[in-house]
This record gives structure tokens, C-alpha cells and sequence, in this order.
């Protein structure tokens, strides 16, 4: 019945990684930056998965997406 | 021919912006046909001395469409065992504590750190959300999420809109979020800053359930600097009301000696924390990714500052190094220090006025955590994706005794590990 | 023009569309791939020795050549150019993709004076360039030229309406657009260094690690299959324009297939190749083409200009 941790998928976890769309740079420099590696949450189980860890462990969440929330664990 | 009187030059270099506006659409198409994308990961957490243990299993669906319509939606299950520390001090003697659900009670050794041990939970939860382009520049998305446990709910939805400029190298975005949980423990929530009874007695206990509400803005920029290098800052404001109490978290009275004190019912005297209702949290993030080495630099840094007179610090930075074609790894360190709330207090001192606000939860002290791990991963073929990672997550801080000699440091330091493993699959 | 010896030629006239067959060849020091699309044998040579990966990497490049043959030419009853085609005088709405592409004709058009133009394609009825000497009666190319012409074209991006029975060709920028597309590709999928060369004209997606370059060799206009010209291709691309087997001879002259769009005649003293080095095969391909639109001048506008070239009159 207690539950001190969590882990929860971020509510909008994915909401800035369309963000960051590669249509600028010259098509010829651009492709380092097309790697999805070089998108903003390339990993977003990961992301999702560390946020809720932190959030649950510590007193701040949030600031690159929506800061977490939705379980009793804080 | 009439092209002979044409600048040449002028020619080659008009053809070149030409060709490079053309392959430059072409790369959004391309992104496009992936059809799902199906990320699938099972996680191990595990504290030292039988303190939290969870398993998890995580599933996320994704697919991007032609015209950059995206659907994503996600779903997970948690089950949790362990035990983790309730705010009590360690005492020289035994202490008994009667469980939330006032149906038991259980015991700590002399010396050891109280931890209620008398929770196992599972949690499901999940979301959706919806991408939608508008015209050339604009992009909205809304969302939806819940979770569900045995005594918390939570339904909350957000939106934002997004707006590129600058031929697409600049995308500033605004979001909202709203959230509603609420908390029903078995047996009531205790009344704040109430003296913990004996078994049966539920006397200070609140009827109904507790209630949360939680409303988040963000706003942000994401800027292409170069052709390697991507940044992002953005500020976020969270406003929370309600109950923000954890039901399960006390503080220990102590006589000015240093010594225990007898509380109702024959238990030693702790008391129910109590919370503010209310928190407003402004946060400053900000995240470099840099092509560099054949690898992926990722560096953020995150600034919190609240009304609860928390202050924290959270550096990160994982670097992804291609070993070869299909493999790679990629270590990654996290540092994160916070300064204590300023109703945090290790203890209580039996005589003096009882504050309207404190809390002993440890995660309000002011402490350090340190994260160092690696990941491997592995590209197959067929684009498909395997990958592990392990990693290490310290905490230690201050959390003095007050009002007593010696001022001992009670803190309860943390070793936990991290292990996930992830695939990643195509439909 | 050849890559790495393995001598690959322009195709003077479309093969059957129907073969889908693949083939990975193991080389010395790289694999070769090889399909066929747009009418032209389409290779990949790919530095690596792991023949999993190269077909990975192959089926991408096969399958976004596909994709925009099945999109674009003019021969495919799905494309949408023969829906175009079809119904030339309705408004039309394109993708976004296609959009593009009409545009960079457009601004071919504009940079050509009109020249080159992707409407022109209706000529090839009265044009027969099978090396004889038969020219179409004047009054035949006035009355083909009626539906040439791309200021008769309605085009608003993305809507285009044109007057009936005029067409498009996007054959001019096709392969090229392909070439690019897929060397592009493999950049984002891989770090090794690949060459696509569809048909002879070529593109590298990033350097090679093992070798100085690719070694591409332009073949001689005089006989087929023998090397004029080595480059070491390590970035960048190659385009040829001009077809040497493709001409019709008149009044003593030798008239090359390319066709300017404004006479309805083909471009006269034209190099039978002009073969360009530039960062993408598109600028090279166009670059190589307005240079043959050029005709006797093509050298001084070649000249002129601050590209890597091979002339062959």
C-alpha cells in the first residue's frame, strides 16, 4: 500500500522532440544533426523512465517536459 | 544562346541553393515512412538493505505519418516491494510503529533507521497523445494520461503549440498541463502534525479521500546553432494546491537530552508531517547536444528554484560513442544537489510549540545524488534496436538532529541500481 | 562513365521495368550492390566487409529508388506525373514533395531563360534521335510547340493546371534527385562510405576510410566502355549530360537529343558530354545540362564558371 517510487511515463514526454525539425541547416551539413541520436529525447522510454526515478527520489521533476506527477510516491 | 551573357558564377551558386532548398524538403518526407515504432523495456531498481525494489515493464507505440501527424501512446506496470524510510530517527532502543492502516504494528532494532516495510503496490499507467500540423510553421499536440494504484489516482491532459521560424533552425513552443490526483489510504489519511496511536485507534485520522491539483506552463526554444550542435532552453512554472502531505512520512519527538519520548498508547511520541497546501516551482533547463567524435554529446542543465524554499542544481551529461557501425556505447554521468525545505527538520523537541509546517522526509534535506552508468547498445539489420544499461545512484546529505547534543546526522544515505534493458522494433 | 571499373553505362533507351532482382557482390574492399530502376542499371559500393549490413543498407537505397521511380516517371501508370498527364487541365494539388520538385524546375527554367522547361517532353513525338538524318518539317515543331512552354503553366505551389494535352517529363531531374536522396540516406544510416551511381551519375555519402576515394572513371564518348578520364571521388558528385549515341544529323550538322525548349530544336554545336564535379549530383547534372543548352559555347560557359568539368565535343 505504500509506494515511495514509481515510475511513471511522462505525461508529455514527447512533446518537444518535434521540436527540433532539421529543415534549416543546408540539406548537405544537416545530416549529423538528422541522426536520431541528435534529437532532443532520443531515447523517450529512458527519458520517461529517469524522470520518474528522480522524481520520486528527489524534490524537483520537470523542466524539459511536464515535471512528472500522478503518483503518491512524493 | 542567351545564357552566355549570364554571370556564371551567379548561375552555380543559384543552382546550389536551389538543389539544397529541394533535398532539404525531401528529408521531411523521409522521416516519414517508418511506420510504428514499438519501444519495449523491462527495468530493475533496487535499493541497498532491502529498501525499495521495483520491476517494471514499459511498452510505447509510436508512428509518424506523411504529413507529420504523430500518435503516440504509452503504457506501464510497476511492481514494488521494500521498505523506505518514514522520517523517524534511530533510537538506542526498539521502536514500534503502528502501520498507516492503524491494522498493525511493527518494529525497529536499536541503531537501525525506521523503515516501514508494510508496502507492496502495483501501478498501471499510461498515455496518449496526438501531434497535429498546421500549415507550413505550426504544430499542435495534446495529450492524455492517467494512472491508477491501490490507493492513488491520477487523470491529468495537456496541449501545446509549437511555431517554427527561421527557415525551421528555431522552433518555440508553449505548453499547459493539467493534473488531478487524488489519495485515498487504507484507513484515512492522518491529520497533519497529529501524534501516531496505537492499533484500532483512528481517531486522527481524516475521512474521505486527499486531493491534488497541478498546473504546469512551459515555454521553449529550440535552436539549430549548427550543423552539429542543437539547443534548447526552456522555462517551466508549476502551480500545486491541496494536499501535498506524504501520509506515510513522521517525525520523531525528542526530549531536549536527546532521549525518546512516550507518546499515546504506549508508542514513543511521533508526529504526522504537515506540508504547506500549496507550491509554486520555476524551473530553468537547458540542453546542448553536439555532434562530436563520430558521437552524440548530450549535456542539460536544470535550475529549480520553489516557494518552499527549495533550491536544486541537476547537471547531466551521456555521450554516445559509435564502437562501430552497429554498436555502441555510451556512459553517462548525472549530478543533482538540492537545499533543504525550509520546514524540514530531522526531529521535533517535546515542549516546544509545534510548528503549522514540518516535514523529516529525507527527499526535503539537503542532499546530493550521484549517477554514474553505462549503456551498450546494438543496431540490427533490420533497424531494430537493443540496448542495456546499468548504472549507480547515490544519495547522502545533512539531516541534523536538532535541539539536541551531539546533532547527529541521520540522513539515510541511498545506494540503489538501475538496470534496464530495451528493444526497440518496427511495424 | 564507370565506377571503380565495374563499367556501367547510361542506358541509351528504358529496360523493362519489370526486374526486381538485387544482387550483393562481394569486391575487393567493399561490396557492390546492384538493381535496376529508372530505366538504368543502379549500383551501391559500399566499404564494408560485413554483408548483412550492406544489404541493409542496399534494400534502403533500392527501395527510396523505387519509391520515386513509382512516384515520378512518366513510364509508371501509378505516378502521379501520368495523373498529371492525364488531365493536364485540371488544378492539380501536390504533396509537398512533389511540390518542391516542381518548384526546382521552375527555377531551372528561370535560370535557363526558358531553355530547359519540363513541359518539352511532346517534342520527342516529331523528334527521332536514332543517328539518321530525318528532321521534322518546321510546321510540325510549331504545332507540337503550341503545348511547350512553361509560362503557359498555371503553378501556384502546390497547385499546378496546365493547358490541355501539354505534359510534364521529370526525367531531367529524376535520376539525379534519386542519386542524391539515397546517398543522403545512407549518410544518416551508416558511418562507412558509399558510392550510388544510378546509371553514371554518381554521389558519395562521406568519405572512405580504407581508401583515398572512390575511383570513378568517365567514359569516353568515342567508345563504349573505355575510360577517358579517372577521378578520385571522396566527396561530393559527378553528372553527365549529352548522349553520344542519341543525335540526328542535319545540313551537315550533328544535332544532339537535347531539345531547347523555346525553338522546339535541338541545341546546335552541343557537346556530345559535359560531365561536372559539384557537392550534389543534382547541381552537377544541371549544371552539366544548361552548359550543353549552351551548345558551341558550352567550353566558355564551362570556362567561365568555377566547376570541375570534362568536355567531349
Amino acid at each position: 500500500m505504500r509506494k515511495p517510487f514509481y515510475l511513471f511515463f511522462l505525461t508529455a514526454s514527447t512533446m518537444f522532440t518535434g521540436g527540433c525539425a532539421l529543415d534549416g541547416v543546408q540539406a548537405w551539413e544537416r545530416q549529423d544533426l538528422a541522426k536520431r541520436e541528435m534529437s532532443i529525447i532520443n531515447e523517450p522510454l529512458e527519458a520517461a523512465t529517469d524522470d520518474h526515478i528522480y522524481f520520486s527520489k528527489e524534490a524537483s521533476s520537470g523542466g524539459q517536459s511536464f515535471g512528472g506527477g500522478g503518483c503518491g510516491c512524493n | 544562346m542567351q545564357l552566355k551573357n549570364k554571370n556564371k558564377k551567379a548561375i552555380s551558386i543559384a543552382l546550389a541553393a536551389a538543389t539544397s532548398s529541394l533535398l532539404a524538403n525531401a528529408a521531411v518526407g523521409e522521416e516519414n515512412d517508418v511506420g510504428w515504432e514499438i519501444d519495449t523495456s523491462v527495468l530493475y531498481y533496487g535499493e541497498q538493505d532491502d529498501r525499495v525494489e521495483d520491476t517494471s515493464l514499459a511498452l510505447r507505440i509510436a508512428r509518424r505519418f506523411e504529413d507529420g501527424r504523430a500518435f503516440v501512446a504509452g503504457l506501464s506496470t510497476d511492481s514494488l516491494t521494500g521498505a523506505s524510510p518514514t522520517g523517524a530517527v534511530p533510537l538506542n532502543e526498539p521502536q514500534t510503529f503502528t502501520r498507516p492502516s492503524a491494522r498493525g504494528q511493527y518494529v525497529t532494532q536499536p541503531g537501525e533507521i525506521p523503515l516501514d516495510d508494510s508496502f507492496k503496490d502495483s501501478r498501471v499507467a499510461g498515455y496518449v497523445s496526438w501531434t497535429q500540423p498546421f500549415g507550413e510553421n505550426w504544430t499542435a499536440n495534446v495529450g492524455a494520461s492517467f494512472s491508477t494504484e491501490y490507493d492513488y489516482e491520477h487523470l491529468g491532459f495537456n496541449a501545446s503549440l509549437a511555431r517554427d521560424f527561421n527557415n525551421k533552425n528555431t522552433t518555440v513552443a508553449a505548453g499547459f498541463a493539467y493534473a488531478q490526483d487524488e489519495l485515498d489510504p487504507e484507513g484515512g489519511a492522518p491529520m497533519p502534525l497529529s501524534e501516531m496511536r496505537g492499533v484500532g485507534d483512528t481517531s486522527n485520522k481524516l475521512s474521505g479521500t486527499q486531493d491534488k491539483s497541478v498546473t504546469d506552463l512551459l515555454i521553449g526554444v529550440t535552436q539549430i546553432l549548427n550543423e552539429r550542435m542543437l539547443l534548447q532552453v526552456n522555462y517551466s512554472f508549476s502551480q500545486s494546491d491541496d494536499y501535498h502531505n506524504d501520509p506515510f512520512k513522521f517525525l520523531t519527538v525528542l526530549a531536549s537530552s536527546g532521549a525518546p519520548v512516550v507518546g499515546p498508547d504506549g508508542l514513543y511520541s511521533y508526529r504526522f508531517e504537515s506540508r504547506p497546501d500549496e507550491r509554486t516551482k520555476h524551473s530553468l533547463f537547458t540542453k546542448l547536444k553536439t555532434y562530436i567524435g563520430g558521437g552524440a554529446l548530450d549535456t542539460s542543465y536544470r535550475f529549480m528554484t520553489d516557494d518552499w524554499g527549495i533550491n536544486s542544481h541537476t547537471l547531466d551529461m551521456r555521450y554516445r560513442f559509435n564502437i562501430s557501425e552497429r554498436n555502441y556505447i555510451e556512459p553517462h554521468l548525472r549530478f543533482y544537489q538540492q537545499s533543504e525545505a525550509d520546514f524540514y527538520q530531522a526531529n521535533l523537541i517535546a515542549g516546544d510549540t509545534v510548528p503549522n509546517e514540518a516535514s523529516a522526509d529525507y527527499r526535503l534535506a539537503e542532499f546530493t545524488g550521484t549517477t554514474f552508468g553505462v549503456k551498450v547498445g546494438h543496431k540490427f539489420n533490420n533497424g531494430n534496436e537493443a540496448s542495456a544499461r546499468l548504472e549507480w545512484y547515490n544519495q547522502d546529505g545533512t539531516a541534523k538532529l536538532a535541539g539536541v547534543p551531539g546533532g547527529a546526522n541521520v540522513f539515510p544515505e541511498l545506494d540503489a541500481v538501475i538496470f534496464q534493458v530495451s528493444y526497440r522494433f518496427h511495424l | 562513365m564507370t565506377a571503380d571499373f565495374n563499367t556501367v553505362n547510361a542506358a541509351p533507351e528504358p529496360l523493362a521495368f519489370g526486374s526486381r532482382q538485387t544482387t550483393i557482390t562481394p569486391k575487393n574492399g567493399y561490396y557492390l550492390g546492384e538493381f535496376l530502376a529508372m530505366g538504368c542499371p543502379c549500383q551501391v559500393l559500399m566499404e564494408t566487409d560485413d554483408v548483412q549490413f550492406a544489404e541493409h543498407l542496399l534494400a534502403k537505397v533500392r527501395d527510396e529508388a523505387w519509391r520515386i521511380e513509382a512516384r515520378w516517371s512518366r513510364y509508371l501508370s501509378t505516378s502521379l506525373v501520368q495523373k498529371i498527364n492525364h488531365a493536364p487541365a485540371e488544378m492539380h494539388a501536390l504533396d509537398a514533395e512533389s511540390a518542391s520538385l516542381i518548384d526546382y524546375c521552375y527555377q531551372l527554367w528561370r535560370l535557363s531563360d526558358g531553355a530547359f522547361d519540363i513541359t518539352s517532353g511532346v517534342l520527342r513525338q516529331v523528334w527521332n534521335f536514332d543517328g539518321g538524318d530525318s528532321v521534322p518539317a518546321q510546321a510540325a515543331v510549331e504545332d507540337m510547340l503550341q503545348y511547350v512552354g512553361w509560362h503557359k503553366v498555371s503553378w501556384q505551389s502546390p497547385n499546378l493546371q496546365m493547358l490541355p494535352s501539354m505534359q510534364i517529363d521529370l526525367g531531367g531531374v529524376g535520376k539525379e534527385y534519386a542519386v542524391d536522396l539515397c546517398a543522403k540516406r545512407l549518410h544518416e544510416h551508416s558511418d562507412i562510405s558509399c558510392l550510388v551511381n544510378f546509371g553514371g551519375d554518381c554521389a558519395v555519402s562521406r568519405a572512405r576510410k580504407l581508401a583515398p576515394g572512390w575511383d570513378v572513371g568517365i567514359e569516353s564518348t568515342a567508345s563504349v566502355g573505355q575510360v577517358r578520364s579517372r577521378v578520385l571521388l571522396q566527396e561530393g558528385a559527378l553528372a553527365t549530360s549529352g548522349n553520344s549515341h542519341r543525335f540526328v544529323w542535319h545540313n551537315g550538322k550533328r544535332l544532339s537529343h537535347i531539345l531547347d525548349a523555346r525553338t522546339g530544336w535541338p541545341v546546335s554545336n552541343a557537346p556530345r558530354s559535359v560531365t561536372v564535379q559539384a557537392n550534389t549530383c543534382l547541381e552537377a547534372g544541371m549544371f552539366a545540362t544548361l552548359a550543353c543548352l549552351n551548345g558551341g559555347t558550352a567550353r566558355e560557359f564551362l570556362d567561365q564558371s568555377d566547376v570541375t568539368h570534362w568536355l567531349q565535343a
